[in-house]
């Protein structure tokens, strides 16, 4: 058990590391921004007076490492400043949209996991068959659709042509679950495609490599069933590389969640972020990053831990 | 027959030998290029001509796609739109695989401090999730076309330095490459002779397969608005345009995404073909 303590002090460090690096950028994007941010932050016509005014309540007229420490430290007291767009506390922007946002990432991940891994297992034993083809044509193709346009194409055929779902907006959860749901369906579905695809594909290539391995030939040659070898011995083997796959798949769902949240409107963080983007509000762009790339390092900490445990192999090599 | 004849025949062979998909994808792609490179022939209307006389028309003879709400010719706007995004996603694309391929070839054959930097540098960037950073580079680059090459090109960085460390780390194990050390041959030619002639051949394919995932990502910023700004046609913003009108003119979303969908598709498509043609072994791999 000593080494896999060892292995959970050494990625525990990592991601230590990982998140200060990350804040270090975060902290920069108002510096690496050309011109003078506080001037474009506060538009053409401000006044030099009001300019000033604002470079001093930011401490930009303090050295560089003393201006990073005010603001880390002020992050650690949970105060990220004020959003110079939408004038409210991003503390309180961010505590009132990270639930509606995690409330159809984590669904989605979930759908995409278990019918990612589902598919794939079909695929690959039934090799060749019609029902793999077709499967493997409709993953490739998911993986090549633009989801925002299938999202507005989806939302027209559902919603404004048969009435059946909502057009677009967000109830949460717990005011009303079936009017969640309703709501949940077409964000949650589009927001699928590219992680349920790329673990489906991945699984099918795992489990053909397992299935003509030494020890499954062995196993089938004892005359053991079908079913246990392949849901018993093979499927282990299957599914542990799919851990960091998994781990990939929630950085790209960010990436699902801002269309999502763009095309239906939806007011949660990632549609935070684009607007703040294009309203060059740095405040906010900086403390999104930050928040956002820490929780994906910490999940992506415990698939390592998670990682190491089941497989004993990982935490001797690091999981290089 | 001689024996490059026969490499080329077997090249082909393997090349269109999923059949029919890839004839299509060829087909596809063909057709966007040409109509990329002869959008001013192909169309009698400038993509940014305003005639408001004509705004949300219908699709007719005149305008077979409509117009927008501008006045503008979809089928017009279609044609420059498939021209900026195959620019914009070639040109990140060259630019991201240079630097990566570069910088991949310094941290896998130098190693030593140099190459822990880069690669700890690739981590971080991996650490952040990657639609994140493209935007987050292409606001600090300046919402303009150079800001979105730029933001896209860096994007792309990790995956093509990952991949070249890799290839260099596993190739200079080889024997030839040792005795060419040994022989007192000057690195720029061992780099340039053996090194990158080996490397070439999968980098081409990821470079192919990169092609498609980047025109994707392009509509999308420009979907999102961070892309590509008004009034230049980009399929993203023309898809976001059109949302507005999905209730009376559901075609002016449409026609974008299926050119995204076909155009991407046919690169996924080819990539893969080329693949399996310059090295099968790389299945499942890339």
């Amino acid at each position: 058990m000593g080494s896999y303590f060892k292995f959970i002090a050494k990625k525990l460090l990592l991601a230590l590391l990982t998140i200060f690096a990350i804040s270090v950028f975060a902290f920069l994007i108002v510096h690496l921004m050309p011109g003078d941010p506080v001037r474009v932050m506060l538009g053409a016509e401000a006044d030099e007076a009001a300019v000033e005014a604002m470079r001093i309540q930011l401490h930009m007229d303090r050295p560089l490492v003393t201006q990073y420490l005010i603001w880390i430290g002020n992050i650690f007291k949970g105060e990220f400043g004020k959003s110079l767009v939408l004038n409210l506390s991003i503390r309180s922007l961010i505590a009132e949209r990270l639930p509606v946002t995690l409330s159809l990432t984590v669904p989605a991940m979930v759908i995409s996991i278990v019918f990612g891994i589902l598919i794939g297992i079909v695929c690959a034993t039934h090799r060749g068959s019609f029902i793999d083809q077709l499967l493997t044509v409709l993953m490739t193709t998911m993986n090549g659709v633009p989801v925002f346009w299938i999202g507005i194409m989806l939302m027209y055929l559902l919603g404004v042509n048969w009435k059946i779902l909502p057009l677009m907006g967000y109830v949460s959860p717990k005011a009303d679950f079936a009017d969640y749901v309703k709501h949940a369906i077409l964000p949650v579905f589009i927001m699928c495609f590219g992680p349920m695809s790329s673990i489906a594909r991945q699984v099918r290539t795992n489990m053909l490599d397992v299935i003509n391995q030494d020890y499954i030939r062995t196993a089938t040659a004892y005359g053991l069933p079908v079913s246990k070898i392949r849901y018993k011995y093979a499927l282990k083997n299957v599914l542990i590389p799919v851990i960091t796959l998994i781990a990939l798949q929630i950085r790209s769902i960010v990436g699902g969640s801002l269309l999502a949240e763009q095309v239906f409107s939806i007011a949660g963080i990632s549609r935070l972020i684009t607007m703040s983007v294009m309203n060059n509000d740095f405040l906010t762009v900086q403390a999104l990053v930050l928040v956002i790339s820490t929780f994906v390092v910490v999940a992506n900490l415990l698939l390592d831990i998670a990682y190491g445990f089941v497989d004993p192999r990982i935490r001797l090599t690091g999981g290089k | 027959m001689t024996k490059r004849s026969i490499k080329v025949q077997s090249f082909l062979k393997t090349f269109f030998g999923r059949g029919f998909i890839v004839y299509a994808a060829a087909l596809i792609a063909l057709m966007f290029i040409l109509f990329a490179i002869f959008a001013d022939v192909l169309s009698k209307y400038d993509p940014n001509e305003i005639d408001l006389m004509q705004s949300l028309a219908l699709p007719s003879s005149e305008h077979i796609f409509g117009c927008d709400l501008h006045g503008r010719d979809v089928f017009a706007r279609i044609l420059y739109g498939a021209r900026i995004s195959m620019l914009i996603s070639v040109f990140s694309c060259i630019v991201g695989a240079i630097i990566g391929m570069l910088l991949g070839l310094v941290a896998g054959y130098r190693e030593g401090f140099i190459g822990t930097l880069i690669m700890r540098y690739v981590d971080l960037q991996l650490a952040i999730p990657p639609m994140l950073f493209t935007i987050i580079i292409g606001m600090l680059a300046g919402h303009n076309m150079f800001g979105l090459v730029f933001a896209l090109s860096f994007g792309m960085l990790p995956g093509f330095i990952r991949l070249m460390y890799g290839l260099v780390l596993s190739l200079k194990q080889n024997d030839y490459i040792v005795a060419l050390k040994f022989a007192r041959i000057p690195t720029w030619k061992i780099i340039l002779g053996h090194l990158l002639p080996n490397a070439f051949p999968t980098m081409l394919v990821t470079f192919t397969m990169n092609l498609g995932s980047t025109i994707m990502l392009e509509s999308t910023l420009s979907f999102l608005g961070i892309g590509i700004q008004q009034p230049t046609a980009s399929w993203g913003s023309m898809v976001s345009d059109g949302y507005s009108y999905i209730f009376t003119r559901p075609f002016l979303a449409f026609v974008p995404g299926i050119c995204i969908l076909l155009l991407v598709l046919s690169f996924n498509i080819l990539g893969d073909s080329l693949r399996d043609a310059i090295d099968p072994r790389l299945k499942g791999k890339l």
